[in-house]
């Protein structure tokens, strides 16, 4: 069963699934990303297991950020601090870059925004959910550390920094010095700008910049012989189908022995950074959680609702009210058995 | 809709002797006609909505390995006091009085336009009623563009109107993003209002039309006196099935807006699906679907009684 | 016909009257044909002006990529499926139903009547979600069953085929039956044939609904092997790479069946949509 990941715990604990982990023969799981494994894990349970990664990056434009006079970030170590981030996004303006930065507005909110902004809550040291007890989002979400870094997230906007992208090419026409965006742009970037392209980690809220990361993932529903699964994870985790399904999407390989030569995320490869990101744990798995298809919908409407105008207070204090009621009616979701 | 049982000439020649020695056969195969309609009216209709309120007072959720259990009014109580449902609801009754007289109205002067007898008046028909038969999707996905707060044709059109002094923000402002919806609304449907009222003109006596301009009646007058006392029922028809759609919204703001900004664009059906689908609290979801049907049930109510009172 | 001194004045305003009207009607449709075969990224940068109903350097490149990247023809299918077979199984199913309800004497008749009057008045969309629930219980999530029966059986249908059968004269039937005929024979080969107006208008409704709907599909389905045509162009619209010209191409294939079949059908679409409203 093919399933989209944020919805596989819900599954998982309504009981429509079977725990995957003795279905996963052992040199496989000490060569899976540690991404690949916390994605795919709940209760102390793996129950899933995907072929690809992905991550979220800031890409830019050299020529401009030069033009601009900015630092650019080297890695993950140095990224840009959220108050540099401002400056940089007020230098371009100057340079003549009208509506410098463009976050892909235009995806609408789905599953989107909760993927590619909620590094904005991580990076401030909050989170979807208080993940110690998993009964709570208070605390976590709406914690005056996470309010300040949506604040600074709504400025983009109130300053008319963004573009509203409508025909998804703010960046590659160069109205744009700035993309806010997922792994899945980088060969139309890369097309469009050459050599010009950069690829940004996103700014610092806070505690650490954060990276995003997750995708779909093979589970296995109750009344599956896991002897027919064994086999069948086997087969398509293979190197082999493993190099070729990231090559079909271009998504990070899910094997450490397969992104170390992957040419577009390995070492010396264009995303890199997302690589990094991956490896060395600066990427923050969504909350793998029955109630994440809740929590995702109630993080993106408030996105949304900063993205409108909206009180930052007030937004993260209604997304905390409705994942905690969601909790609430499901008993804090007990364990099965 | 105007459903009025109509039981004359249904039992004529009861008496005819060749009818009356197969009795018993017409009553067997009638329920043979009826068997697969009333197995799907049950199981897909009438036992649906019997769960609906059941479930209402519950917390069922859509898929969950915790027990059910009653909840009282719980579900009613929580919707009450809930801003977004009400901000919905409230969208929708704006929706409704702002759509209704103004598609009503429009309808109304379209079909008499192309109820002149002039030519190409069958073309005008069709372009009129092609936005019906596209779809809403589909109308939806051009009106997006249309209605782009930068580049769209509609503030391209406004600027050289007003020489760039109106320049709404459309579906990015809370002040306007419903009225795109109402715009995008009013022209993917006023077109099927439009060829039930051309049915109902059509309908209008010739003679008295002719009668009220022997005696010298204007045409503002003959419309007044004789056209529209003639399609009443037709027009309570029609204003009744807009109100019902109006609270039927849903198609135009899941593709345009998904509710917003800030919820000016949210609507009953949305929070349901919001509800139901998306946080899968069917329980509650449930309760929305019970006071939508009684806000249907309530229109068409008041509707049937408009029928009555003149016919 | 109305004699009046003024006709060529009324005439003109109402030639005026279309016109402006047609405009308007014309305008967004024009937008949609020009902005498909435009390439993604003029769209909306010439769509504020004269430039939105000129195709600058036309091709058929968006139509390829609404084909290859939106799996167009795949939805297409589905809606040809899901429709098709939702009014087939419409016109079989309530068709008796309302001759049952118009001609036969049973126990119950008038009882049975009232309650599909009052059934008209429950929409769809009231029991979507217990359907819903139901129907997950079931193990029917995506699949083309679940699209198509909550809208087989529709009391509004059956109402229409009653009042029809009620006002068709009924002496071919009779001297059919006085003949031996059975009544099924006598439904299928005289009824049937001499309702010929309200198939038309059921089917032609029964499929206009079925085509465009997008509630029932988004909240039943959530695989493109079984994913009909509206809730396809919402997916498509959001799925990234985000190109305006391939989306309007989307939408305007998406538009051509049933555009195709109004041109075919017009004089029949019309009339249907009329007969919806003039009962009672």
């Amino acid at each position: 069963m093919d399933a989209d990941s944020s919805y596989a715990f819900n599954y998982a604990w309504s009981g429509d699934l079977q725990p995957i982990e003795n279905c996963i023969p052992a040199a496989l799981k000490s060569d899976l990303l540690p991404s690949i494994v916390a994605r795919g894990s709940s209760a102390g349970h793996q129950w899933g297991v995907g072929l690809v990664d992905s991550g979220v990056a800031m890409y830019a434009s050299k020529k401009a950020l030069t033009k601009a006079g900015v630092r650019i970030p080297t890695g993950y170590k140095d990224a840009w601090t959220a108050a540099e981030f401002d400056d940089v996004l007020s230098k371009l303006k100057s340079a003549g870059y009208v509506k410098p930065l463009d976050v892909w507005k235009n995806i609408g909110k789905g599953e989107f925004y909760p993927y590619a902004y909620a590094p904005v809550i991580w990076s401030a040291g909050g989170d979807l959910i208080d993940r110690s007890t998993y009964k709570t989002a208070d605390g976590a979400l709406n914690s005056p550390a996470v309010v300040k870094a949506m604040t600074e997230f709504q400025g983009y906007f109130k300053n008319g920094y963004v573009d509203d992208n409508t025909d998804s090419n703010a960046f590659t026409a160069g109205r744009s010095a700035l993309s806010w965006v997922g792994f899945w742009q980088y060969a139309a970037f890369k097309k469009a700008l050459g050599d010009d392209l950069l690829v940004l980690p996103l700014p610092n809220y806070g505690k650490q910049p954060a990276g995003a990361q997750g995708s779909w993932q093979w589970t296995m529903t109750k009344g599956v012989d896991p002897d027919v699964a064994w086999k069948w994870i086997a087969f398509t985790m293979q190197a082999d189908n493993v190099a070729a399904m990231a090559k079909a999407n271009s998504g990070v390989p899910a094997l450490q022995s397969v992104l170390a030569t992957n040419d577009l995320y390995g070492p010396t490869g264009g995303l890199a950074l997302i690589g990094e990101a991956l490896a060395k744990g600066y990427s923050v798995a969504r909350p793998p959680h029955p109630a994440y298809a809740t929590i995702s919908g109630a993080v993106a409407q408030a996105f949304q609702d900063v993205i409108d105008g909206k009180d930052p207070k007030a937004a993260m204090d209604e997304a905390v009210s409705t994942i905690d009621g969601d909790l609430k009616a499901n008993d804090f979701y007990p364990l099965p058995g | 809709m105007i459903l009025t049982p109509t039981t004359s000439n249904t039992s004529v020649r009861t008496d005819e002797p060749g009818r009356r020695r197969r009795r018993r056969r017409p009553q067997l195969s009638s329920w043979l006609f009826l068997a697969p309609g009333l197995v799907f009216l049950a199981v897909f209709l009438a036992v649906p909505f019997a769960i609906a309120v059941r479930l209402s007072f519950t917390n069922q959720r859509l898929s969950s390995p915790l027990p059910r259990r009653s909840v009282g009014w719980e579900n009613y109580r929580a919707l009450w006091h809930d801003a977004a449902f009400r901000r919905a609801l409230t969208n929708n009754l704006i929706f409704a009085a702002v759509v209704v007289p103004v598609q009503t109205g429009l309808a109304l002067v379209l079909a008499l336009l192309v109820n002149q007898k002039v030519r190409f008046v069958r073309f005008f028909r069709a372009v009129f009623f092609a936005p019906v038969v596209m779809g809403i999707a589909v109308a939806s996905s051009v009106w997006f563009l249309l209605f782009d707060r930068q580049n769209g044709l509609v503030n391209g059109a406004l600027d050289l109107v007003t020489f760039g002094h109106v320049h709404p923000q459309w579906l990015q402002s809370t002040h306007t993003s419903l009225i795109a919806i109402m715009i995008v609304s009013i022209w993917a449907s006023v077109g099927f209002q439009m060829v039930i009222l051309l049915a109902g003109l059509q309908d209008v006596a010739a003679d008295l039309l002719e009668a009220a301009e022997v005696d010298g009646a204007t045409p503002l007058q003959r419309f007044r006196h004789v056209t529209v006392p003639s399609i009443r029922n037709t027009l309570v028809f029609v204003v009744t099935m807009t109100t019902i759609f109006a609270f039927r919204l849903f198609d135009q703001v899941y593709i345009m807006t998904q509710g917003g900004p800030l919820g000016s664009t949210d609507t009953v059906l949305l929070e349901l699906v919001k509800v139901g689908y998306e946080r899968q609290q069917v329980a509650r979801a449930c309760a929305i679907s019970v006071v939508f049907f009684l806000i249907v049930t309530a229109i068409t109510v008041v509707q049937r009684a408009l029928v009555k009172e003149r016919t | 016909m109305i004699r009046s001194q003024h006709r060529p004045r009324r005439r003109v305003l109402t030639y005026a009257g279309l016109c402006v009207a047609a405009l308007a009607f014309l305008g967004p449709l024009l937008f949609m044909i020009v902005g498909a075969l435009k390439p993604g990224n003029r769209v909306l940068t010439e769509s504020a002006s004269w430039k939105a109903f000129v195709p600058t350097s036309p091709s058929t490149h968006n139509f390829q990529q609404a084909v290859d990247r939106g799996s167009f023809l795949l939805l297409l299918r589905n809606s040809l499926i899901v429709s098709s077979i939702t009014v087939v199984l419409g016109l079989v199913v309530n068709s008796p139903f309302g001759y049952a309800l118009a001609r036969f004497r049973f126990r119950g008749r008038r009882a049975l009547l009232m309650a599909v009057i009052a059934l008209t008045i429950v929409p769809f969309q009231a029991v979507a979600i217990p359907l819903l629930y139901l129907m997950s219980g079931w193990g029917w999530r995506n699949t083309f069953t679940a699209l198509i029966v909550p809208f087989v059986a529709n009391p509004f249908f059956i109402y229409l085929f009653y009042s029809f059968f009620l006002n068709l004269p009924r002496e071919l039937e009779e001297a059919a039956r006085i003949d031996g005929a059975r009544q099924g024979r006598i439904f299928i080969s005289i009824a049937v044939p001499l309702a010929r107006p309200a198939f038309a208008t059921v089917g032609i409704l029964a499929f206009l609904a079925s085509w465009g709907e997008l509630l029932w599909p988004a909240l039943i389905t959530d695989d493109i092997n079984v994913r009909t045509l509206p809730l396809g162009i919402s997916v498509f619209r959001s799925v990234p790479p985000i190109d305006q010209g391939v989306i309007l191409a989307f939408v305007l294939l998406a538009a051509l069946p049933t555009l195709a079949l109004f041109v075919a059908l017009q004089r029949h679409f019309i009339a249907s949509v009329a007969r919806s409203g003039i009962k009672g």
